[in-house]
């Protein structure tokens, strides 16, 4: 009985002793403490994100990228890098320079069904080797990419571009400046061609544009000039007639593209000067109901919510909102569906630092995934056993998340409002 | 005599499970899902006999100047003696418009067993220059520098470092 019982109290004793020599053995004496630094995993700056566990790295290695955009396939997606335009399969790690590095770019959006970009930089006429970034108040213009593997060549479409916006059938709309109390409009197809231009008599300058699912109203966020309110327009582009929509409150601007889709227009609004600080997502989100023609809160979205952009999904029933659900709250991308008001989390961010601009985020066609830019919130120097190409969190890289696909109805059901 | 033989058995195998539970906590999380959605990459510390230690002091005290000193310590960790270890070093920028890197080159000519050598390198970090002043990104008004350090044999041992510097352009 006594053996019995002595036993397994010495298993138990051994077991101890055995579990501490391994937790020595595995994560203490490898190496003493001395003063190199060991290269940290990759791992560091790859698989944990801090994003969310479905979210995954679509770029990575040096580079400020942005404004990313899916092709209408789904299988490649452009953006820009410190000034430049790439694109890449979504799939592959090798990237593809569509201009030359100081090209000064901004944005670049899909055209036509092939693999053409339009690309808003630097004024190129005006400045030969743009540097980037473009200096606010500097002209910019429209380029279009030429055909053939490899070139770096584009086509000019047109100059002094204030905003740009995809429409559905592979071409592009744009807005120009113009003179006094007019707004000018172009619309280029597919191949680079300016199809159809409008111009009508509106105090303001416009400041971003988006086009409705079925591509016969585009959206304008007009800014204020002098004395004037900044607001909205719906602008019919069968008619090339426009009507006001809303008016903000003085001192307040439209930050970003407002959205069109079958529930409203939403669009992100707040303090003109506000939007200096170096604390993003100053502003909130608002609803101009089409029946009413009035602007309110959104509903789902609570009162705490602090936005920064927004963008409305292909089919216009769900909006993609980068924000923070209060003031305290880190930064991540929230999906609402407008049918049912229910505002969802889709990244889970505990240590990047999300773009909030409007241009650094983007739907894929099918609507089932979000591209968004961040990097991780790293100090001090930092040493990795991998090469710079290989890391994600010490550079702005872009992540695919996704976010299902909405099993709402066909934009073809949308109808126009002018 | 019999139970003496058990009880240390029985402590053998103790051990070995409880390393074994051990090694597979650890490999469980390194082979977590999302470690799958990273990027491959194909030069990931490809020989472990190789190694290259940098010290984070100096490292701290680097400056986005000319002159700056940067000590690397290459051991041989391996079980036979490394020859014509050659290092490489590259100094880039964390904007890739700027295509000007400065490559700085030295070698260890043997490394006993377990030995490991002070290589020193004088380092240009002073900002990239192009035609027409410093050009930055609209969101990197300081940008990185990237030093990439490689060491490798004529036998294919070989190593990497990357070391980002979170250096201020004053200019």
């Amino acid at each position: 009985m006594r053996c019995k019982d002595t036993k397994p109290r010495g298993a138990w004793w051994t077991l101890a002793v055995a579990s501490v020599t391994a937790v020595i053995l595995l994560g203490g004496c490898g190496h003493p403490r001395e003063v190199a630094i060991p290269a940290e995993p990759a791992e560091r700056g790859g698989a944990d994100l801090g994003l969310g566990p479905s979210v995954r790295p679509l770029t990575s290695g040096p580079g400020d990228k942005g404004s990313p955009r899916w092709s209408p396939s789904g299988t490649s997606i452009s953006f820009t890098m410190d000034g430049y335009i790439v694109d890449k399969s979504t799939d592959a790690r090798q990237l593809r320079r569509r201009t030359t590095r100081d090209f000064g770019a901004q944005e670049a959006e899909w055209v036509s069904s092939g693999d053409g970009l339009a690309i808003l930089g630097a004024d190129l006429s005006e400045t030969p080797a743009a540097a980037s970034p473009v200096a606010d108040g500097a002209s910019r213009a429209v380029y279009r990419t030429r055909p053939g593997e490899g070139s770096l060549g584009v086509d000019e479409i047109s100059t002094s571009v204030l905003a740009m916006s995809p429409l559905p059938n592979g071409g592009l709309i744009a807005a120009r400046e113009s003179g006094d109390s007019t707004i000018s409009l172009f619309v280029m197809d597919g191949n680079g061609e300016i199809s159809r231009t409008y111009t009508s008599s509106v105090e303001g300058a416009v400041s971003d544009l988006s086009v409705s699912p079925d591509g016969n109203t585009a959206v304008l966020a007009v800014q204020a000039e002098g004395a004037g309110k900044s607001g909205i327009l719906s602008f019919d582009l069968s008619e090339g007639t426009y009507r006001r929509i809303a008016d903000l409150p003085k001192d307040e601007e439209v930050f970003g593209a407002p959205q069109w889709t079958r529930h409203g227009v939403f669009y992100v609004a707040g303090e003109a000067e506000m939007a200096e600080s170096e604390d993003a997502a100053p502003y909130d989100v608002y609803q101009i109901s089409l029946d009413s023609g009035k602007p309110g809160p959104v509903p789902g979205v609570g009162e705490d919510f602090v936005a920064s952009s927004l963008r409305a999904s292909p089919d216009g029933e769900r909006l993609a909102i980068v924000g923070r659900r209060n003031p305290n709250s880190p930064t991540d991308l929230y999906v609402l569906d407008l049918a049912t008001n229910v505002l969802e989390a889709v990244t889970a961010n505990e240590n990047m630092e999300i773009k909030t601009s409007p241009n650094d985020l983007a739907w894929s066609a099918d609507g089932g995934h979000i591209a968004i830019v961040a990097r991780g919130i790293l100090s001090g120097s930092r040493v990795y056993g991998v090469r710079a190409d290989a890391l994600l969190a010490d550079f702005y890289n872009v992540y695919d998340v996704p976010v299902g696909n909405s099993s709402s109805s066909e934009v073809s059901e949308y109808g126009s409002a002018g | 005599m019999r139970g003496g033989i058990l009880w240390a058995l029985g402590t053998a195998l103790a051990f070995v499970l409880t390393a074994t539970a051990f090694l597979l906590l650890a490999g469980l999380f390194a082979n977590s899902p999302e470690r799958s959605l990273a990027p491959s990459s194909p030069n990931e510390d490809p020989d472990p006999s190789l190694d290259l230690g940098l010290d984070e002091e100096q490292l701290a005290a680097l400056d986005d100047l000319p002159e700056q000193r940067l000590g690397l310590t290459v051991r041989n960790e391996g079980e036979e003696q490394l020859s014509d270890i050659s290092l490489t070093l590259e100094v880039a920028s964390e904007n890739t418009a700027l295509t000007e890197a400065r490559y700085y080159r030295a070698t260890v000519d043997e490394l006993a067993v377990g030995a490991s050598r002070n290589v020193g390198f004088i380092l240009d970090l002073s900002p990239p220059v192009v035609p027409g002043g410093s050009v930055s990104s609209e969101n990197l008004e300081a940008p990185q520098t990237i030093v990439e350090i490689q060491a490798t044999t004529p036998e294919g041992v070989s190593a990497v470092r990357t070391v980002i510097l979170p250096l201020q352009a004053d200019s």
